[in-house]
């Protein structure tokens, strides 16, 4: 089995001029789109519809959505976002879909960054009635999650990887593995990488993203940033050769760059050798013989098709304390206040009592961080209308 | 994966490139040398020496992959409105999709 390399397709020009010459020399065997970006009614350029449809066509698309909102407590548009999920699968054949493990959607945002999700017995049977609605949604396509680069603390970092494996349990689900993301836990948390890969359900992986990012500071500490705006830090083509030894089926390796951060020939050359890069230890890689036995892991979703599981999760697709924590967060971290201030908040507030275990492994330096961010990519019902 | 000479026109298009002689060269700068070459042309026609077309003439554009349009004269739409820098899902962001962590 060969591993295919691509781009996350960004239709931007800057984009557009650096991945020419890949495209061009016919190096690029895959391409990613997050379909639901431009499911707000934005036109694309003629040239990535294009290219949308000409690896679809050669069945080299993958899709990668991010305004699903997996573990949104409260039901949000979920059902919208699934009825357009299933005209995009009718409009162009994906290879696989996948999203994001956590959260960006709660009380009155409409959208903010990804946010991890405390892993209890209702957040999990949360998780995978969701998954099951994708599922009933788009039967034929095998859906997967990737891992998130955030976490609030070195224990909700572990014990993310557990909480996937956990979701990802009907035959067609995958990991998405983010070498990044597990780059900038690694770092900010002081764990060893491969103690944190390992934590993964690297059986389930399918599709690797690699990518650069950033340093944020809070008091003297430096923090690690999935920004997707430099190039790829060269410790990460080592560690893609480490994930690749212990993920026997992956299929694809992808890498992601935001739109608009290319700037100039010298950052457009850099995106060029990452890729080359990226391409090298993929190709320099042996696969394992195990990984052509995969049926296993990646399958039919016969088992989802049949009505008894839906049922017997009918009536969990919400879980109301968690939304009620959710929005205390997103409102708090929306907020002036201090990253401490938002923590005791947090912890006193007795209506989320069943969350302070969690919340009181929260550090300081990564709420600061998660406020950052929500002001950042934060947006409001009320925003958005004005 | 190869892509279709359409797509790849499309691409070179919305890059303001277009194929001369095999050669990948911007638009604009074969409009210049297109225009360039006209001026002198018509010069030395006016002046009626000969040998005065050994210039390299813009028909190199035969080659062009779109051969019922020439490039040089009239480029594809799209080259002429480079594809918007501004995020396809939001306003304000250059993309909504990854990088927010």
């Amino acid at each position: 089995m060969t591993i295919l390399c691509g781009l996350a397709l960004m239709p931007t020009a800057d984009f557009l001029e650096a991945a020419y010459p890949l495209f061009e020399s016919s190096q690029v065997d895959l391409l990613e789109w997050s379909f639901d970006t431009i499911w707000n009614g934005a036109e694309l350029p003629d040239w990535a519809t294009d290219l949308i449809n000409f690896y679809a066509s050669q069945d080299r698309l993958l899709g990668h959505g991010v305004f699903f909102s997996l573990l949104s407590g409260q039901a949000m548009a979920h059902e919208q976002w699934l009825s357009n999920l299933s005209k995009e699968c009718g409009q162009y054949k994906y290879l696989h879909i996948s999203e994001h493990y956590g959260f960006s959607q709660a009380g009155s945002f409409v959208d903010s960054t990804q946010l991890p999700v405390p892993c209890t017995a209702s957040t999990v049977a949360l998780g995978l009635a969701r998954l099951q609605l994708v599922a009933r949604a788009v039967p034929e396509v095998n859906f997967g999650l990737e891992n998130l680069a955030f976490a609030f603390s070195a224990a909700d970092a572990l014990a993310q990887g557990p909480f996937l494996k956990k979701l990802l349990v009907m035959p067609g689900n995958f990991l998405v593995l983010d070498i990044h993301n597990l780059y900038c836990q690694s770092h900010n948390f002081k764990i060893d990488f491969e103690q944190l890969l390992l934590t993964y359900p690297l059986e389930l992986v399918r599709e690797i993203h690699l990518s650069g990012g950033s340093w944020s500071q809070y008091e003297n500490l430096a923090i690690r940033r999935d920004t997707h705006d430099d190039q790829v830090p060269e410790e990460l083509f080592q560690l893609l050769a480490l994930t690749l030894k212990f993920c026997p089926h992956v299929e694809s390796v992808i890498l992601e760059r935001l739109g608009g951060t290319i700037n100039g020939g010298a950052a457009a050359s850099n995106f060029r050798d990452d890729f080359s890069r990226l391409k090298a230890v993929v190709n320099s890689h042996d696969v394992p013989n195990n990984a052509l036995n995969n049926a296993l892991n990646y399958a039919s979703n016969d088992q989802v098709k049949a009505a008894g599981p839906l049922r017997k999760m009918r009536g969990l697709e919400q879980d109301l304390k968690l939304a009620l924590y959710q929005e205390r967060l997103l409102d708090l971290l929306n907020s002036e206040l201090s990253a401490k201030q938002i923590i005791d908040l947090l912890q006193d507030d007795s209506s989320l009592s069943i969350y302070r275990e969690y919340i009181g492994t929260f550090e300081p330096r990564m709420v600061d961080v998660a406020k950052q961010l929500v002001k950042r990519w934060g947006k409001t019902a009320a925003q958005l209308e004005s | 994966m190869k892509l279709p000479v359409s797509t790849q026109d499309k691409l070179r298009a919305a890059l303001g490139l277009t194929l001369l002689c095999g050669m990948c060269m911007p638009i604009e700068e074969v409009q210049a040398k297109a225009k360039e070459t006209g001026k002198a042309n018509q010069s030395k026609e006016s002046a009626k020496k000969s040998g005065s077309n050994q210039e390299v003439k813009p028909d190199g554009a035969k080659s062009e992959t779109k051969p019922s349009k020439d490039p040089v004269a009239d480029p594809e739409p799209s080259a002429k409105a480079p594809p918007s820098a501004k995020a396809p899902g939001s306003g304000k962001d250059p993309c909504p999709a990854c990088g927010r962590g």
